[in-house]
Order: C-alpha cells, then structure tokens, then sequence
C-alpha cells in the first residue's frame, strides 16, 4: 500500500525538476520575511482579492452552513435516542443527519482533522471490520460507559459515530433499540456524536473562519497567507473527490471478476449510491466557489463535468451494492465512476494553477 | 546505478579495519525523493556534496547509522516494512531486513554502541501493542522483540548506559485503514526509558496535553533528551511541540514567545541538538519554519524561515537543515545561518542522520 493512498493528506503532484523549484517560490511568497524570496506575488496572476473571494464563497455557501446543519441534524438524532424513540423515528433523524454530512465530509482538515472528528464522525472504510468488533464487544460487555459522557470519548473510536449508529438500526439482528442496554448505548453514540458536530462547528465558526478571513489581510495565525485557505479548501476536494472513486465506488466494484458488494459504503441504510450522490453535490459547490479564478470558458468546462457526474449518478441503478454484482448494471456504476474522474480532472486543470498548488512533501504529508 | 563507478570510487578494501574514518564516508545520510517519482538514500559530504545515491522499494524515511563500521540501515516509512543494509562507502545495499508477519516498521531505529544490536520501533498492529524489534547487527537476524511501553513507537536512541529512549507516539494505527489514526480518543503518548534486556520500563514521561504526540527525539552527549511533538487537538489550542528531558526530571516544554509559536502549527516534524550541544531545534514543514532553543536556559533563540523545511542533523558545531523543495542550509552554533546549496530535483523527506561524529 502507498502512503500516497491517504485520505486525509490527498497525493502532492510529483515535482519535477521545474515543479519543484516553482512550488518553493510559490510557498515562499506567502513568507514576507523570507530570506529565499524577494517578491510578493508569485502564484499565477490570481489575485489577493480573488483568493480572498474564493475562501469567503467557500465559508458562506458550505463551510458554515453545512456545519450548521450537520450540529442542527446530530442533535435531533441524539435527542430521538435519548428517549429510545421507534425504529422509524430513528431511522429517519439517522439518514437525515448523514445527508448532513455528506454535505462537509470532504473537508478532512483542520477542526474535522482535530482530536480525529472526521473518522469519529464516520468510520470507513473498514476492511478489518472494527465497527462490528466494537460494537458487540459494549453489547456482549453492557459496557457502563456509556452512562458517562466522557468516558464514551475514549471508547474505540469504531464505537463511535454514523457506522456504530447504522449497525445498531439497521443490521438484520441487531437488538432491540427501544429499550434496556441497546437503547443505552444508541443513546451515548448518538449523544456523543452530537457533541462531536457541535464541536466541529464551534471551531469552525470561532476559530477557523475567522481565521481565514484574517488570511486574506496576512493576519492570520492558523492560515498565514491568503492562499493558504484557498489551497486547503483544494487539497479537500481532491481528497473528496479520490474518496468518491476510489472507495465509494472503486471498493464495491473491484474487479470484473470479483465485484465487493459489502464495501459499499453503508449498505446496510441502503445509502451507497445516494453518499455518492450527495458527495458529487457537495463537491461541484465547492469546485464553484472557485469561479472567481477563472475565465469564462474554464468555469464552463468544469460545471460540466460535475453535473455529468451527477447526471450518471442519478440514472444508475440503486442499490449500489447489489448493481455492482449484476453484468447488466455494473456498467451503470463504472460509468459513474469515469464521469467523476473526468470532472476531478478538469477541476485540477483548471483550478490548481489558479491558486498556485505545488505542495510541499513534508508539509501535506507528515509522519 | 553504475555499480562499476561506485566500486572505482571506493576504497580498495572495506576490511574490518576500515570504518567511518575512511576516504569517502559522508556525513550525513538522507531519504529523497527525486524528479521521476522514485525513493532514494542519499550520502552527503561535510559540504552537501552527493557521494552516492541509492534507489529505495518504496518511500524512506530515517536511517539507523553503525557505530564503528560504514553501514546504516535504511528503514520504509511506516507503514513500510523494509530495513535496507547499506554500506556507506560505496553506496550499495548489502542485506535487507523484513518484518515479521503483522508487524511493520515506524521508519526509525538505532544500533548499541557496541555494535551488536539494532533495535526498531514497530507496530504490532495484530496484537495491538507497540514493541522494539532486536536484531543481530553483524548478521542482521532478527533476536526477538521487547514491548515499547506504549502505542506507535516511532524513535529510540540508545543512551551511554544501554538503556533506551523510547518516544511512544501514543496512536494506534492498522496498515488496511491507511495511516488513519484510530485512538485519537484515548492516546496516551510518552516517553519511556526501558531496559532492553529485561523488557523493562524505567521510566516513563508523558507531556501534559495527551493528544501531543510525542515520537521524535535527540540527544545530547549528557544524556538530555529532545522532543518533538505533534498537536492531534483543535489547531488554536496547540502547545508547545519541542521538549526537554532528562532522567529523573519533568519534562521541560519549550516554547516561542507571542505569535511565533503558532508559525509552528502544532506540529514538530524533526529535532536535533547542534554538535555543540547549545542549541535544539524543532522544524515545521507546515509552518515553514525551525526554531531554535538555547538549551541550558531553554530561551528562544531564533526561527529559520525555509519552506517545507523537516530534515535536522548536528553539522560541525552546528546544524544542517533539509527540506522538500531541495534546499539544504547549515546553521552556526549562535543560531545564524552560515550557507545554503540546492540539491535540484531532491525533495528531502523527513529526516537527516549524522554518519560521523
């Protein structure tokens, strides 16, 4: 396995020998007091005032609101568990709330990347199976944490989140959730899923945001130069867009000869197909929060290439799971899967000179 | 790789009395990658000059250098599981080391001072714990493993008294979920002092803010340990990430004054002492930035702008930086800069080694 395959630090493009060199004076601008650099402005033409435009786009149309919706959605989910609430009732707040998240899940950085919200939040893919693991192992144990809010933090994060939720209201089997220890521990996972999204949005909402409206004056603290938000805001759509290909639909399909049905992502609430919907949605709104950057023809380009993809999407054969075993449909799901690395392609194109992408080794992709 | 020019330009023989005095042994040793996308270790002379380049399987990441004969051990960035014997004269692999089955390599490792033994921190990730693999270091077999006293060990340095230091990361981590860290939660990070005869810990210290993950550390001829650490937490609530340690002591956090520490973003992505000790620096490939403490008062000394910069080695009586636009700079021991060279088409990975003292 690479260490390139991360879905938290998307791949840096590799530099070649002119590559290299650009991308050091293009992170060396962002450094007034550097000594290597003796210029201001380097990457492409793109100005301080459309990199600025491009973070706030990002931060009023999907930053902020989403993360809204996703704390507004989380909560009523953990207040339906907190009263052991019908399957139905459960059902519905659960699907409601990972709708939500589909909406910012792309967005692995920064507060989503702290204490490991995003994996907290959603856990998957999971080869090895730890959800069911930990699940059953506080279902077999009656674990008592889960009467303790700060204690439930510290569980496996497997136990946690939309996948442990999903198990729970949906696996054929699964105890019943209305009432005793199940209703217990739904109750903590939702609840404590909740205070994740509020988190995440609290930081977004008091830190984050501000911060980078303060980058775009060179008074940041977290985002030192303005385009520095712009940059992130790319990297994660990348990393969104992989996550698309590769696992929402690349994992389910696997090969011609052996398709992998249960590596569709939530299968069990039948979401696959409707994650990748929601996905390719959240994606193109992002892509246009780049419009500023470019011209006429360039921001055509790239629409269409995210609502291909949707279209595709949408006349694919749910379920996801099901249609990649079956030769009649699978080829529905592939060509989804082309269409979402035509529309990833153009975006990268096209906006990554924009914002003068060439990142560095260590700096995106630590140990 | 030429083999014929690199045995021209080797000595004649590599004879057990030929160690790291001889004609041609770099001084430092570095993991690159290079323009066609492929992994290297490359030896650096005292001036940055190339004196060999070798192709790695897979990305690299630190090197674990023999004491008395020319060879280092090129380790896989975790989660890789390869150990590359290298001889440094004449820049040619001469046995591979592998992990066993379920474990792998956390990209670091040192030999004893006697040459014996080499010891690598690694992920047990089938049992979940973290251990120290032994290996001979004359034949490179692999003697058995010792538990590290933590989760994610990532670096051990071997003191004058035999006893380890180990920086136990604290996160858990599974080659099949691809880097994610899975205990953020519950992380526990220390670093631990172990007896690696008996499987015994000393001595354990753990920074106060638990979701720091402490895993790379230096040391000082005195014994004074090195930390550096990288935040997990939400970014605006970062500590310091460099420390100070010695045994029997608490650990001493170090820490910028104002708006520079947050330059470092959390994250202490390599530390180092300068070779006279004075000085020890942290780098923040995120940040852009070193910074350098004054060791025996722990005051801040002065912060290096150098994009992407990572890689920290002693040179001379001070320090040699590297980083992944292909710069490498060498800073005086008051902390000044003293000369920079490009190495075009090398974009330096995470660590440097000094090879000889």
């Amino acid at each position: 396995m690479s260490d390139d395959r991360d879905d938290l630090a998307p791949r840096a493009p590799r530099p070649p020998r002119g590559p290299a060199r650009r991308g050091f004076m293009a992170l060396g601008a962002a450094m007034v007091a550097s000594p290597f650099v003796g210029s201001r402005r380097t990457s492409a033409a793109t100005s301080t005032e459309v990199l600025a435009k491009i973070t706030e786009l990002a931060l009023e149309k999907q930053v902020l609101p989403g993360h809204k919706r996703f704390a507004i959605a989380t909560a009523a989910l953990a207040e339906a568990a907190e009263g052991c609430a019908r399957p139905s009732v459960l059902r519905a707040a659960y699907h409601r709330a990972f709708d939500d998240w589909m909406g910012i899940s792309h967005l692995r950085f920064g507060p989503a990347e702290a204490e490991g919200r995003a994996l907290a939040i959603e856990f998957w893919p999971d080869p090895r199976g730890f959800v069911r693991r930990a699940v059953e192992g506080l279902l077999a144990d009656e674990d008592p944490v889960v009467d303790d809010p700060e204690g439930f933090r510290e569980v496996s994060v497997a136990a946690r989140g939309l996948m442990a939720i999903e198990r729970l209201i949906f696996e054929a089997g699964a105890p019943d959730v209305t009432k005793g220890y199940p209703c217990r521990l739904l109750a903590a996972i939702a609840g404590d899923l909740a205070r994740t999204a509020q988190a995440l949005q609290v930081d977004w909402r008091d830190s984050h945001a501000p911060d980078m409206r303060r980058a775009a004056r060179g008074e940041g603290a977290i985002y030192r130069s303005v385009e520095e938000p712009p940059r992130a805001f790319y990297t994660a759509l990348m990393g969104g867009a992989r996550m698309t290909l590769e696992k929402r639909l690349g994992e389910p399909l696997g090969t011609w000869e052996r398709s992998w049905p249960r590596k569709a992502e939530a299968w069990r609430s039948a979401r696959s197909l409707r994650n990748v919907e929601l996905s390719l949605q959240a994606l193109s709104q992002l892509a246009e929060c780049f419009a500023p950057a470019l011209e006429a023809k360039a921001l055509k380009d790239q629409r269409s290439g995210w609502e291909r993809a949707l279209q595709m999407t949408r006349r694919a054969p749910a379920p996801l799971d099901q249609a990649v075993e079956d030769p009649g449909r699978r080829f529905a799901i592939e060509a989804v899967q082309s269409s979402v690395a035509t529309a990833r392609e153009r975006f990268e194109h096209l906006a990554a000179p924009a914002v003068g992408i060439s990142p560095g080794f260590n700096a995106l992709d630590g140990d | 790789m030429d083999g014929n020019f690199r045995e021209a330009a080797a000595p004649e023989s590599l004879g057990s009395g030929s160690g790291w005095g001889a004609a041609g042994a770099p001084a430092h040793l570095g993991a690159a990658r290079t323009p066609s996308g492929g992994f290297v270790l490359v030896g650096l002379a005292a001036d940055g000059g190339e004196r060999f380049r070798l192709p790695l399987p897979d990305r690299g990441h630190a090197a674990a250098v023999h004491p008395s004969r020319p060879l280092a051990v090129a380790f896989a960035r975790r989660p890789g599981t390869f150990g590359l014997v290298v001889d440094c004269l004449e820049g040619r692999e001469v046995a591979r080391l592998e992990t066993p089955q379920g474990v792998h390599f956390m990209g670091h490792g040192c030999i004893s001072a006697d040459g014996a033994r080499l010891y690598t921190p690694e992920n047990d990730y089938g049992r979940g714990r973290g251990i120290l693999g032994v290996w001979d270091a004359a034949d490179w077999r692999r003697l058995g493993e010792v538990p590290s006293g933590g989760l994610g060990p990532h670096d051990v340095i071997e003191m004058a008294d035999g006893v380890l230091a180990v920086a136990n990361g604290g996160i858990f981590t599974d080659p099949a979920m691809e880097r994610q860290k899975l205990n953020l939660g519950s992380m526990r990070p220390n670093l631990v002092y172990l007896d690696p005869d008996a499987g015994r810990v000393l001595e354990a210290v753990a920074p106060e803010a638990r979701q720091a993950s402490l895993r790379h550390i230096a040391m000082r001829a005195d014994g004074t340990i090195a930390a550096a650490m990288q935040w997990e937490g939400e970014a605006a609530r970062a500590p310091a990430v460099l420390a100070l340690h010695r045994r029997g002591e608490a650990l001493r956090p170090l820490s910028a004054p104002g708006d520079a520490q947050a330059r470092l973003k959390g994250y202490g992505g390599s530390v180092a002492f300068s070779g006279d000790g004075g000085l020890a620096v942290v780098t923040s490939p995120r940040g852009g930035v070193a910074h350098l403490f004054d060791v025996a008062s722990g005051a801040f000394a002065a912060q290096i702008e150098q994009p992407d910069v990572c890689g920290a080695a002693p040179a001379g009586p001070g320090l040699l930086l590297s980083d992944g636009m292909g710069w490498l700079r060498w800073i005086g021991s008051d902390g000044a800069e003293v000369r920079r060279r490009e190495t075009p088409g090398l974009a330096w990975d995470n660590h440097l080694v000094r090879v000889a003292a």
